[in-house]
């Protein structure tokens, strides 16, 4: 009975997140954008831009890794992304350098580094297609991504959506991810570093 | 029947003896179990293990206990609650239950010098603004049978009667660890047993050293050392790789990399590579002791097997899941709560049937019917990383391997490479023409295991699976995430049946582990190792997969 409590409750947090995001995808009424191409924010918010830290105090736990580090740069329409994964004296890094005005953008990408503990890898030459917008008047950065993932079993489509949310300082930055294959979503939460 | 009892002793013995005589090797079973008569001694060893602290004491106390234990074994210590290696109270009470042993307890340090000091011939002072002098006393200490002392235990030495036969107090001052240890290997190592060598690593910038492993380097007469694994420690790296070519083929690396110096996954990858089998770690306690006493008279291993070899079973459309701890037995959960209240599987280090038979027996008699034993090392007769071994050594180290298998009942190999990646970076897998040698080395096993983190080899030949774990429970991953990974892995292998294969890491407890999977669908189903092998090899869900070139490596640089 306590499982099957669980799981309505899962799922009906995992509905009401979906919910959410649908709504903010491309027809925020507070910002005007309706999803239409010709009317996307394409320049990239500045205030982005910077050096961002996890705060594991108040994130999904992200073990392997002990923590996350953001380099971010703008320019015009086109975002870097640069998170660089560490535990110990291991770091590894992966740049997302995404255009805004593009319809999509392939990233390419050697090591599944958002799951280490499962069984579940990049095949070669692969990498992630993501769709990269800019919403609530350039507070949000949205991602959609897609990708594949191999197992043991063979090839398996995945899908996630993924914002970036400014907070109004400016100093903080909270990622939330959900994932077709998971479900639990994944919150990040960043600090600007100096 | 005491008459069949003592012919099963001395064949025992003869046994034992004729492998002494034919590798000069294996100091199991060294002493006569119809001897047992004399005087053994335990005593509680406490904290203080940084170089800073009383580290001085705990290691002439390590030092005492290895030259008593060249007579005899007669001198047992019981670790702190916290010591890694949890089992060495249990082990004592299986000796005084087992075996009768009533073991005189030494309240102080005096008490055990006065009582066991006349084993040692005088005594080294090692210098405690040099670390490493640490290591060439215990060598000498081997060699010579001194006493090591730092400068605080100097009076104890001399209260005893010892005289000073070395002093490395300012000896070595401003010298690099190459420059230390090339002297050491100048005055020591000719003389040094070559049949084994022992790494005495350390934590926290080498500020805390957990040497518990020299009382057996010294009962070996062994070179003691942390010399790099790193290539970047080019002058360490010479004298390292002299010492693993001037031993004799397929020697004992006991102890445990530095962590300030190299890695896990460079320090094996170097030992396998020249065929060397390497049993961890430099915290193992009592071994001196531990190898002189064998397994009770009439004791077989046996194991938990709930299918026959030949059986075949057939999957249904489900998921079934599979647990394993590694890491060694006397470090994990065995000793917590929990353990029996489901299946699992764990690794009986193979080694310890001869370096530590009583826990390899203890192990065995308090296991649960739901307790199934694999592997009697990793990827051979110790940890191993198969992909440097040289082929010339691969064969005869499976074969010791081999005897290990039937000497403990098991029927399950266990393949762990780190030497071109870890569970963070680059792979764990293994090229098909290796698990074709396996395939041949192994032709009684019911499967095969790899990986430690997740990893991606994956064959099935003639219904024996070769299956790489697919999760890694760690630590600290805390249980709701665990099993939304579990559910994710469930979400992208959609096909069932679906073998999960998990490595529970060392010290999650049973009850622990339990707890997390109560919380998965009912469609997932908890079974002993041996029966998911038998399914998973009569399933055609899996599918096979070797390392390829374009597969990412890292040779664990950090």
């Amino acid at each position: 009975m306590r499982k099957t409590i669980r799981i309505l409750l899962s799922a009906a947090a995992g509905i009401s997140l979906l919910i959410f995001f649908a709504g903010c995808d491309g027809n925020d009424s507070d910002t005007g954008n309706t999803g239409n191409t010709s009317n996307r924010i394409t320049q990239a918010n500045p205030n982005f831009a910077g050096k961002w830290e996890l705060r594991t105090d108040l994130s999904t736990a992200v073990d392997p890794w002990r923590t996350i580090r953001l380099d971010i740069d703008v320019d015009g329409s086109v975002i870097d992304i640069e998170k660089t994964v560490t535990t110990g004296r291991r770091n590894t890094t992966e740049n997302y350098r995404m255009d805004t005005a593009n319809e999509e953008n392939f990233v390419p990408i050697a090591v599944w580094l958002d799951n280490r503990h499962i069984g579940a890898f990049l095949p070669h030459n692969s990498g992630k297609t993501i769709r990269a917008d800019w919403l609530d008047d350039g507070q949000t950065l949205k991602m959609e991504s897609s990708y594949t993932l191999e197992t043991h079993q063979g090839e398996t489509p995945v899908r996630a959506y993924i914002e970036y949310r400014l907070s109004r300082g400016g100093d903080r930055l909270t990622m939330l991810e959900i994932r077709s294959s998971r479900n639990r979503p994944i919150l990040h939460v960043y600090e600007r570093q100096q | 029947m005491k008459s069949l009892f003592s012919l099963s002793l001395s064949l025992m013995l003869i046994s034992a003896v004729s492998a002494m005589a034919g590798n000069n090797r294996s100091y199991a079973y060294a002493y006569d179990p119809e001897e047992f008569d004399f005087p053994m001694y335990s005593m509680e060893i406490g904290e203080g293990w940084y170089i800073d602290e009383d580290i001085g004491e705990i290691a002439m106390l390590l030092s005492l206990q290895g030259l008593a234990n060249k007579e005899r074994p007669q001198l047992y210590y019981v670790y702190p609650e916290d010591w890694i290696w949890k089992i060495t109270r249990s082990l004592k009470a299986f000796y005084e239950n087992r075996w009768g042993f009533d073991f005189i307890e030494l309240s102080s340090p005096e008490e055990a010098l006065e009582t066991l000091g006349h084993h040692a011939t005088g005594y080294v002072v090692w210098d405690k603004d040099e670390r490493l002098t640490l290591m060439l006393a215990f060598t000498r200490a081997g060699l010579d049978n001194v006493l090591v002392v730092d400068e605080d235990n100097i009076s104890r030495a001399e209260a005893i009667g010892l005289e000073m036969v070395e002093d490395y107090r300012g000896q070595f001052n401003g010298m690099t660890d190459a420059e230390i240890f090339e002297i050491a290997m100048d005055r020591y190592w000719e003389r040094s047993n070559k049949d084994i060598a022992v790494w005495q690593g350390g934590f926290f910038h080498s500020r805390r050293m957990e040497p518990a492993i020299a009382d057996y380097g010294i009962f070996r007469g062994a070179f003691q050392t942390d010399l790099s694994a790193n290539p970047e420690d080019v002058e360490e790296m010479i004298l390292h790789r002299r010492i693993l070519e001037e031993l004799n083929p397929r020697s004992l690396i006991m102890g445990w990399h530095s962590y300030s110096k190299d890695t896990e996954g460079q320090h094996v990858s170097l030992t396998s590579s020249y065929g060397h089998i390497m049993e961890g770690l430099n915290s193992l306690p009592n071994i001196s002791f531990n190898t002189q006493i064998p397994f009770t008279p009439g004791f077989e291993f046996r194991n938990n097997h709930n299918v026959e070899p030949d059986e075949i079973l057939i999957p249904e459309e489900k998921v079934y899941i599979s647990l394993i701890q590694t890491d060694s037995m006397g470090i994990g959960a065995w000793e917590l709560e929990g353990r029996g209240e489901i299946p699992y599987a764990w690794q009986p280090t193979g080694g310890w049937s001869w370096l530590s038979p009583a826990a390899v027996q203890y192990f065995n008699e308090s296991a649960t019917p739901n307790d199934y034993f694999i592997a009697g090392g990793l990827s051979g007769p110790g940890y191993m990383y198969p992909k440097p071994i040289p082929e010339e050594h691969f064969w005869p180290l499976m074969e010791k391997t081999k005897a290990r298998h039937e000497l403990l009942d098991l029927r399950v190999m266990e393949i762990m490479d780190y030497s071109e990646g870890n569970r963070h970076v680059g792979n764990q897998d293994l090229p098909e023409e290796l698990v074709d040698r396996y395939y041949q080395a192994f032709p009684d096993v019911i499967g095969f295991i790899n990986g430690y983190g997740a990893a991606r080899t994956f064959d099935n030949r003639d219904g024996v699976p070769f299956i790489s774990y697919d999760y890694y429970l760690g630590l600290g991953r805390p249980p709701e995430e665990v099993v939304a990974d579990l559910e994710e892995l469930m979400r992208l292998n959609q096909k069932r049946p679906y073998f999960l294969l998990i490595h529970v890491r060392e010290s999650q407890s049973v009850g622990h582990v339990a707890s997390i999977l109560n919380t998965l669908p009912d469609a997932a189903e908890v079974v002993p190792l041996d029966i998911f092998l038998k399914k998973a090899g009569q399933a055609d869900t899996i599918q096979r997969r070797f390392l390829s070139e374009d597969d990412p490596v890292d040779y664990n640089p950090y």
